[in-house]
């Protein structure tokens, strides 16, 4: 009983001693070292201890983002001082929501370091926060320099002498804006809101084992997808913007080139098609704040436009918060540089599915060559005979996408055989034939050439038509007006090109002393007659 | 062999030459004098507390072969050969004494109990009276107590010599054991932890194996159960006889052996429990979500991405709000207090044929972190036959199992819980969450910052070893005199390790492996084999001549056969936790494998002199020969085409106190001069370094083939440390005050270390023999009976260590090595291990400021990238307004300047209380988990400092600004880092009660209790300032964040029967 009490007593000394050892200065003074120079105090606790922004702090309760400045996320509030915020109490409480969602943002910004940076506000605004001459700046308002760099438990308070007012942005400019009705019927028509796996988490499995997300539904738009996200203003755009007028006469100028068969959805594909010509070149990387100094522009879509400044005739501009928009009258696109833009098909790009009889086809660069510079893309298709039959003579046939309807004349690009030997002066000897949909709806495959560049039909003698042995031939086909369009999204829809070229050479065997057997070709050409 | 050593001591050396002059003068002048005169000696023994006398007390004379008994009275009347005779004092219940005649007729000797001992007491059974040697008290033996909670003897270490060797715990998983270091540093790449003999036979400490399991070392000494251990010798000097084996001291560890005939049965029981680690203050979760909502804002993030992260939507409603709105405390998910259990019975006895000692035992530990532990078995035979009158058999049989349960420890982010547990968000669950918000018990997986759920970590991998250890030892011993007896010792012993290790699938997270892409889950195994035959054909020689002369000395042949093979194979993606078979669903399955063989071929010879027990002289010198030398190596000689290598010592000692001058210094009971010198190697170089060779490769999963791997260095050779020391052996007012002071300088040349390969080469590092390195330093203590009352008794002892380390040469200049961040620089001038990094001098608080200053880093483009406010301010010693490599500097040293113990005993009655403080003082310490924790560049959780980090213009703070991947460097390696890693630690503290019990059953019973780790004072802000990041020179003093020491608690009995 005494040894029990005695290691009782032993074991409760050797408890305390070990609780002392938690006590040691050097680790209490790192590990709770005081928080740098802020108080400790939230963002919100700071701003309510100011006077001169009671205003804001009130603005805060009511629009409930008080509770936000409180939690342990890190932002940065540029809070307007109440001479600022004067009247204000009158505000709709979704006024006072915008002003107030753009004044804060996630992360940490002090001055430190600053010259300029774009801040995305909590209202998906953008606002630069930039240092000027005197001082900072958030979207032109002054920080008091007394009272910035405010360090919080939860971010950073900079007090600034104005209020940054909410711009829209493109997109909502498009939603709202007056007499934007046909833009914005066709593009708001577009929009989806779809279940977005990828940002969805799985947050388990129901009882048939089947995964089951904490869903996220996502704001989608084919047509901003290709022409720039004019809603999220993560950049800033240029946006040519038709009026009602100007969109009608577009349409009614643009129609045309999109006749479409039924079976590929009629008339409604077409009013689709020719909206979307009217669009694709609508908007532009680049911000223009002068229409008058502008020596070329990019649309998002890859349209390219020389000298532009007549694209901004008679039009009225806006400042939005993610760049610029211009309202205009009439959309000047020259058609070449917009909807109907000559077509090129390189010889030597297989993506739409080339097609070959009698022949092996090889890529060859022209680099190096005295043709380097002439021949597109520096690469052309070689087709060489792999029969010396003269009934088996190699020939090559080039799907050609996107035809619209309307009026092309065709060409067909040949590379000489110098490019390989100089002493070679042989010509190629070629035929075509064309294949296509006629204004019936038919398909007319094979239709010969003739000499005379016309369409003979199925089954008819193709001309002969000869190179020229020491240049670049950029040999005229012929000229044809497509009845219908013939568009695909992408290339996995080759096959439903309906438009194709073939290429033959006609080289006889006692022939190969003058002509050459073989087929160099560069590319294919379509140019729309206007 | 001594001339080619250009040794390069400090004055020690003189000293040591003196000292052998004059200690040899008069010896050679007392030899002509010497006439054999027998003196009566009449005396008492009496109790040093009481001052009665003592009855039956033993005194025997060294040398003289006279015994006799003291009275009732306590007195004894025993004539000796010699004025200067020593006589030796034993009886029951007290503390054996040698003590001095020094030319009296009658002498008084007082007796203290055995309770009041000096800590570091000699073992009565050890070859050598203590007075007699002439290594000095760094040769000591000691007791093992058994007593603690320390599993294997290297653990014990510390608590039996403290400042003789320097024990640095290597992790606070049991049985890990420690690094131990004698005589400070002689290496910089080799092996510096001292060579292990157990029972004559040398043990391989496979200090450069490498486990499969990060963080662990498989500890070959937790074979031996500590009960089974007799006495441990620690060896600093005179170690010749070890020769290529030696320089960094030798630790003899005697198992015990039945002395008599009786039947004696011991039972040794403990048990106990170790406290979860101490824990690093870490960023609660709304402390965390703040800290990673800003650093989200420096990883260029867009807006878009941002609104999709969950852990930054409050909205309640959410489906994973739950999941990300917790606020757990990792480490209660994975530690638990830890249970350990030992239990040894033992039994002795014999008769007229043979004497045995048998020991059964098993050991079981719980670790601290769950789903770990070990279990140990062992058995162990110890039995010596007298075949004949001249002929008798020495036969050792020991045969151990252990089982461990394992998992990855230290700094890994993918499957080490304790790092997990610190880095995991806080705000996360350890479980998921039903679509309905309950919380289910199953576990989360790896969350979005891909950091793995340490629970499930521990739950889901399958980490294990099993180690079988057996040897059997044959000593067959032929009497050929008296004088005469020559032995030889055959030992086979073989250890078999297997390892396994699993990586689970979804909870950890997906680790990037080169020639496999991300790794989502794999299986890796290991079987390590380590076998060797060891003989030792030796003769040993004693005889006295003319009574004051005395001859001790013995040679022989070593032989040594080592072979070490690993088999090694690993797999990626199964995916799926139930599929955890190599064969079965892995891919990319890899394999390696290691198959060495190192032989090893020693002649060694020691003779001991003595004369009239008062001066004595030892010489010893050993010829080595090691497969691991090449033909061409610096140093020895060249025999049968093999390089040798010679190894010589010479001490001698002057016991002062024995000469008749010393008779009126009633007060000086002891007093003993020593010195010598020795010289040693270490032959611990990589094997096959001589030879080129090939090594088998998988190219890319399809082809297999041959690549070169080493080129062939036939001057490749051991690393040898020549080292003189002095010493002084004091004993006053009858060995009540016992000091002991030893004086070292040892100087190691051609020292080993690892280079690099031109690096068009594409073949890594080489070993070279290239550099010297120089130690000197002190050992002393001071052992002090304080109180010697009637039922109270007081004891206390004093160790301080030190050491200077220092390069010298560096034949092809300084070098880097890299480790866990740091980088460690060795060069002339600094001691081994130094480190070396960037001064910092605060945070820029301003812009201002920081434009002031026009510090950059180079972009690696051609340009620069200037320091801004908040950024470091790193000390530019070029200067040239760029931080760079060139501003590094010596930023710490992790050498101590001291270190050592602090042994208390207190006794009352049946009661003793002992305590045990060891410190260390003026080490520096790179506290790598800190250098994690508070780096500030990642999303990993952090400490509570990184709320004080710079957060804006005018912040006056040491903490930099968050900033991902850290870009401007403020997180590298630097004097941030670096802490004095000084420390007094109340180590242990146990207690302990004999029982009054004796019956015809019980001859004794004692129960004792001990507590651990209980008080640490130290200024270091790791969890525990005593660790060690591996067994190299050169990761001593990194903190490499290994499972800390913790509190630990323990009782126990030992019961005789």
């Amino acid at each position: 009983m005494k040894a029990q009490k005695f290691f009782l007593k032993m074991f409760t000394l050797m408890w305390l001693a070990s609780l002392s050892m938690s006590c040691s200065d050097a680790w209490e003074n790192h590990y709770n070292r005081e928080v740098g120079s802020g108080s400790g105090e939230s963002l919100f606790a700071n701003i309510e201890a100011q006077p001169e922004l009671s205003i804001f702090t009130d603005l805060l309760r009511q629009t409930g983002y008080d509770s936000l400045l409180l939690n342990t996320q890190t932002y940065t509030v540029w809070a307007p001082i109440n001479d600022a915020l004067a009247g204000s109490e009158n505000w709709s409480l979704d006024k006072k929501t915008e002003l107030v969602k753009n004044h804060i943002t996630r992360f940490a910004h002090p001055t430190s370091d600053l010259q300029s940076k774009t801040i995305f506000m909590l209202d998906k605004k953008f606002v630069t926060f930039a240092r000027t001459v005197n001082g900072f700046a958030i979207g032109g308002k002054n920080l008091l320099p007394a009272l910035s760099n405010i360090v919080a438990s939860n971010g950073i308070l900079h007090v600034i002498d104005g209020y940054v007012p909410y711009l829209s942005n493109i997109w909502e400019f498009i939603g709202k804006a007056p007499g934007l009705d046909s833009l914005r019927a066709y593009l708001y028509s577009r929009s989806t809101f779809e279940f977005d796996q990828a940002a969805s988490i799985e947050i388990g499995t129901n009882e048939f084992g089947q995964a089951v997300y904490d869903s996220v539904i996502s704001f989608y738009n084919p047509v901003l997808e290709k022409i720039g996200s004019l809603h999220i203003e993560d950049s800033v755009y240029t946006a040519l913007l038709p009026d009602n007028v100007a969109w009608v006469k577009a349409y009614e100028q643009i129609k045309n080139g999109y006749k479409t068969l039924a079976v590929d959805g009629g008339d409604a594909q077409q009013g689709l098609n020719t909206r979307w010509a009217i669009v694709k070149n609508l908007i532009f990387k680049k911000l223009v704040t002068n229409t008058q100094e502008v020596d070329s522009l990019f649309s998002t879509t890859g349209g390219r436009f020389a000298q532009p400044s007549y694209l901004f005739e008679n039009s009225t501009k806006y400042e939005l918060s993610n760049g610029l928009a211009y309202v205009t009258d009439s959309v000047r696109f020259k058609a070449a540089e917009s909807w109907q833009q000559p077509i090129v098909v390189e010889a030597e790009n297989s993506d739409y599915g080339r097609s070959y009889k009698f022949a092996s086809l090889y890529v060859r660069s022209a680099l190096g060559s005295s043709f380097s510079a002439l021949v597109s893309d520096s690469k052309y298709l070689i087709a060489e005979p792999t029969t010396v039959s003269n009934t088996t003579q190699n020939e090559v046939t080039f799907p050609i996408p996107n035809v619209l309807s309307g009026k092309y004349r065709i060409y067909c690009v040949f590379v000489p055989s110098s490019i390989v030997a100089e002493t070679d002066k042989r010509p190629y000897k070629v035929s075509f034939s064309l294949t296509y949909i006629n204004s019936a709806g038919q398909p007319v495959v094979e239709s010969a050439v003739s000499a005379k560049n016309l369409l003979l039909g199925s089954g008819k003698l193709a001309g002969v038509f000869t190179s020229n042995a020491s240049e670049i031939t950029k040999m005229f086909v012929t000229e044809i007006e497509f009845p219908y369009c013939n568009l695909i999204d992408n290339k996995s829809d080759a096959a439903k090109i309906s438009t194709k070229l073939r290429v033959r050479n006609e080289t006889r065997i006692t022939e190969t002393v003058r002509f050459d057997k073989m087929l160099r070709i560069d590319n294919i050409i379509l140019e729309p007659v206007q | 062999m001594i001339s080619d050593n250009k040794i390069k001591h400090s004055g020690i050396y003189k000293l040591v030459l003196i000292f052998f002059y004059l200690a040899w003068l008069p010896a050679h002048i007392f030899t002509l004098q010497a006439n054999t005169a027998w003196h009566e000696i009449k005396g008492f023994v009496k109790d040093a507390q009481s001052g009665a006398g003592i009855s039956a007390a033993r005194i025997n004379v060294a040398g003289d072969k006279v015994s006799a008994a003291t009275d009732v009275d306590g007195s004894f009347v025993i004539k000796v050969s010699s004025p200067a005779a020593t006589l030796k004092v034993s009886a029951y219940g007290y503390a054996t004494r040698e003590f001095s005649v020094r030319g009296k007729s009658e002498v008084l000797i007082f007796l203290f109990s055995e309770k009041l001992r000096n800590f570091y007491n000699p073992v009565p059974a050890f070859a050598k009276s203590d007075n007699r040697l002439t290594q000095p008290a760094s040769h000591k033996s000691a007791m093992v107590t058994g007593q603690s909670s320390a599993l294997t003897i290297d653990e014990a270490l510390q608590e039996v010599f403290s400042a003789d060797a320097r024990v640095l715990t290597r992790s606070g998983n049991a049985g890990m054991g420690a690094s131990v270091f004698l005589r400070g540093l002689n290496s910089i790449n080799a092996n510096a932890q001292p060579l292990y003999v157990v029972d004559g036979v040398p043990r391989n400490n496979l200090f450069d194996v490498t486990s499969i399991h990060d963080g662990f070392y498989s500890n070959p000494l937790l074979n031996i159960e500590l009960s089974d251990i007799e006495s441990v010798t620690v060896m600093k000097d005179g170690t010749s006889v070890y020769g290529s084996k030696a320089s960094n001291g030798v630790i003899l560890i005697r198992t015990r052996r039945a002395r008599e005939m009786a039947t004696r049965i011991n039972l040794n029981i403990n048990t106990g429990i170790n406290t979860a680690p101490r824990q690093i203050p870490l960023l609660n979760a709304g402390q965390y979500r703040s800290y990673v909502s800003e650093l989200l804002g420096t990883t260029g993030i867009s807006p878009a991405e941002t609104d999709q992260l969950p852990f930054l939507n409050d909205n309640p409603a959410r489906s994973t709000y739950n999941m990300y709105h917790n606020d757990t405390h990792w480490a209660s998910e994975i530690y638990r207090n830890g249970i350990t259990q030992n239990y040894n019975i033992n039994v002795t006895g014999g008769d007229e044929k043979a004497l045995y000692y048998f020991a059964l035992g098993y050991a079981n530990n719980n670790g601290v972190l769950k789903n770990t532990g070990f279990g140990r078995y062992n058995m162990r035979l110890n039995a010596d036959i007298k075949m004949a009158d001249r002929i008798s058999v020495g036969v050792n049989i020991g045969f151990s199992r252990i089982d461990r349960q394992l998992i990855d420890d230290g700094v890994n982010a993918f499957t080490s819980p304790a790092w997990l547990s610190k880095i995991k968000a806080p705000f996360l669950s350890p479980n998921t969450f039903t679509s309905l918000g309950d919380q289910t018990t199953e576990y989360a997986y790896a969350d979005i910052f891909m950091v793995g759920n340490p629970g499930a970590v521990i739950d889901y991998s399958i980490n294990t070893l099993k180690q079988n250890y057996f040897n059997v030892s044959l000593k067959p011993e032929y009497r050929v005199s008296e004088s005469l007896v020559i032995s030889n010792q055959f030992d086979y012993q073989t250890d078999k390790t297997n390892e396994d290790y699993y990586r689970p699938y979804l909870f950890a997270a997906p680790v990037y492996v080169d020639g496999v892409g991300y790794s989502y889950n794999a299986r890796s195994s290991q079987v390590m084999r380590y076998s060797s035959v060891f003989n030792d054909l030796r003769a040993d020689y004693s005889k006295s001549f003319r009574y004051r002369h005395t001859l001790k000395a013995f040679g022989g042949l070593r032989y040594q056969y080592n072979s070490y093979e690993s088999d090694f194979a690993e797999g990626h993606n199964s995916m799926s936790n139930s599929s955890v078979n190599l064969m079965g669903g892995f891919s990319n399955i890899r394999t390696d494998g290691i198959n060495n063989i190192y032989k090893s071929l020693s002649c060694y010879f020691n003779a001991h002199y003595a004369y009239d027990n008062r001066y004595f002289a030892e010489a010893t010198f050993s010829v080595d020969g090691s497969s691991r030398f090449g033909a061409q190596a610096n140093g020895g000689f060249s025999l049968f085409g093999q390089r040798w290598a010679v190894f010589p010592s010479l001490s001698a000692a002057w016991l002062v106190s024995s000469e008749p001058f010393m008779k009126k210094a009633e007060n000086v009971s002891l007093l003993k001069l020593r010195a010598g010198y020795g010289l040693t190697g270490n032959d611990d170089i990589a094997d096959y370094q001589t030879n080129a060779y090939f090594s088998s490769v998988r190219l890319k999963n399809v082809s297999s083939g041959l690549v070169l791997s080493s080129l062939a260095n036939p001057e490749i050779g051991w690393e040898s440390t020549s080292r003189v020391h002095a010493g002084i052996d004091m004993g006053l007012f009858n060995d009540r005050f016992v000091l002991t002071i030893d004086l070292f300088s040892s100087v190691t040349q051609n020292l080993l270390v690892l280079k690099d390969y031109p690096e068009v080469s594409g073949l890594g590092k080489y070993w070279s023999n290239d550099g010297t390195l120089s130690n000197n330093g002190f050992e002393t203590t001071v052992n002090i009976k304080v109180l010697n009352l009637k039922d109270f008794g007081w004891e206390t002892a004093l160790s301080v260590g030190h050491y200077r380390n220092r390069i010298t040469e560096l034949n092809n200049g300084s070098f880097v090595t890299k480790a866990f961040d740091a980088e460690i620089y060795s060069a002339v001038g600094n001691a081994a291990g130094v480190f070396y990094g960037y001064k910092t001098n605060g945070v820029f608080a301003t812009e201002a400021e920081a434009l002031a200053a026009g510090l950059k880093i180079s972009d690696g483009k051609g340009g620069f990238i200037s320091f801004g406010a908040g950024d470091m301010i790193f000390a530019d010693f070029t200067p040239d307004g760029v931080i760079d490599e060139k501003d590094r500097q010596l930023i710490g040293d992790p050498n101590p300047d001291y270190y050592g113990s602090v042994h208390n005993n207190f006794y009352f009655g049946n009661f003793s209380l002992s305590a045990l403080i060891t410190y260390s003082c003026g080490n520096d310490v790179y506290n790598y988990q800190r250098q994690q924790l508070e780096a500030g560049r990642s999303f990993d959780n952090q400490t509570p400092v990184m709320l004080a980090r710079w957060k804006s213009e005018g912040d006056q703070t040491l903490q930099p600004r968050a900033v991902y991947d850290d870009p401007m460097g403020n997180a590298r390696f630097s004097d941030r880092w670096i802490e004095d890693g000084s420390y007094v630690r109340l180590k242990s503290v146990t207690v302990s009660y004999d029982v009054p019990l004796k019956n015809g059953f019980i001859q004794g019973l004692k129960i004792w209790a001990s507590a651990g780790n209980l008080l640490t004072m130290s200024n270091y802000l790791g969890s525990d300032p005593e660790f060690s990041a591996g067994n190299k020179v050169l990761f001593q003093g990194i903190d490499a964040a290994l499972m800390p020491s913790s509190h630990n608690y323990f009782i126990g009995i030992k019961m005789d029967l």
